[in-house]
């Protein structure tokens, strides 16, 4: 009778875990920047869409962040393919890190591959592995060699500790604008938080089709 | 006192901290309700973390429904088991069993929880952990129950 309980327990438990488990998005970084301009502008940040596109989003995004990784998966491929790819939008990320124990390495590390021009693609690796498998050094070697960087270069410009000053700066300089957790969202001059969706009907929080809105005429 | 009144106490006892615990527990959820749904917190992680951060997740759902809105559910049913008890003894065995398998499933699922809060958010919320406490303790006294059952038969007769 017991064993009998517990095994519907488990099973009832199970259940409920994957139901409640959030929708991934499993595209690969090649699918999803297919077709997209991508290039760092003047001030290192990294960006996708055209340099003509009449409205900037700057993303504020922390690796460590959970929440990051949830809009990472469920808005933005729909935000590149619907107004990144036809020259609507250009985002632009600034990856700061305030959130955790992941969030320092994971900014670093992303740094060290821009340096290779693989930053969207090792962006991928670490949105994926986010509470998989933690930001240890070993890990964070072992994403970049998946990605394809050169692993030397990456493991030597991480131990040195080359993006380390960098990352901070750019933490401050977000808090100093009202950044207050991630991700947060910079458009026409406004500060939206948390994970936004394409479409929303909370009056909190608007989606992005609705800002633009306003924005484009 | 016989040892049959000595059982009877103790039965009694751990009843009535069955029926603490899980007023704790429908309190403790009808908070994380009100932080999940009342306060509109933006999706978003702030340094320090706690129960804002935690049930801003999207781990704090199933199928849309708040886990706070189920956990306080759970709390209700267990509350009206107890309570049936003393209303109709003969069900008695039957409302501990289902106790039990309550109490069993919100262990393991707050367990899952505790480890989502651990290592994938980043964040712990007390409220969280005081409901995963209240859940643990009120399995260990169901089990007990459970295990006494025979000589404790009779306490509300």
């Amino acid at each position: 009778m017991y064993i009998g309980i517990g095994l519907i327990a488990v099973l009832v438990v199970v259940a409920l875990i994957q139901v409640g488990k959030p929708v991934t998005n499993n595209s690969s970084p090649e699918e999803i920047l297919s077709g997209v301009e991508q290039g760092i502008n003047d001030q290192g940040f990294p960006y996708l869409g055209s340099q003509n596109a009449p409205v900037e989003i700057i993303l504020y995004e922390d690796y460590g962040c959970h929440n990051c990784k949830s809009f990472f998966e469920t808005t933005e491929p729909d935000l590149l393919e619907e107004f990144v790819a036809n020259g609507d939008i250009r985002l632009q990320i600034h990856p700061i890190a305030f959130v955790n124990n992941q969030s320092k390495p994971g900014a670093e590390a992303a740094l060290c591959a821009l340096e290779q021009g693989k930053y969207w693609e090792y962006r991928h690796q670490l949105f994926t592995n986010q509470g998989v498998r933690p930001f240890t050094r070993t890990n964070l070697v072992s994403f970049a060699q998946i990605t394809g960087l050169e692993t030397d270069v990456f493991a030597s410009c991480y131990d040195q500790g080359k993006y380390s000053s960098q990352v901070r700066a750019w933490t401050e300089a977000a808090k100093t604008a009202g950044v207050r957790g991630t991700p947060s969202f910079l458009i026409g001059g406004k500060l939206y938080e948390g994970v936004l969706s394409i479409d929303s009907t909370n009056p909190d929080q608007p989606g992005i089709r609705q800002i633009l809105a306003a924005l484009i005429p | 006192m016989t040892l049959r009144q000595k059982n009877a106490t103790a039965e009694k006892i751990l009843w009535a901290t069955s029926i603490f615990l899980t007023l704790v527990g429908v309190v403790d959820s009808m908070y994380l309700t009100y932080v999940k749904i009342g306060r509109s917190t933006p999706a978003f992680c702030a340094p320090g973390g706690g129960c804002d951060v935690v049930n801003a997740s999207p781990y704090s759902e199933i199928a849309g429904i708040p886990i706070a809105i189920l956990g306080g559910g759970a709390y209700l049913a267990l509350l009206f088991l107890l309570l049936l008890e003393t209303s109709k003894p003969e069900l008695q065995y039957s409302s501990l069993l289902t106790q039990f398998g309550i109490n069993l499933v919100g262990v393991l699922y707050s367990a899952y929880l505790t480890y989502l809060e651990l290592f994938v958010i980043h964040a712990i919320c007390p409220y969280c952990v005081v409901s995963a406490i209240c859940m643990g303790i009120l399995l260990i006294i169901s089990s007990i129950r459970l295990v006494k059952y025979p000589t404790f038969e009779e306490s509300f007769e």
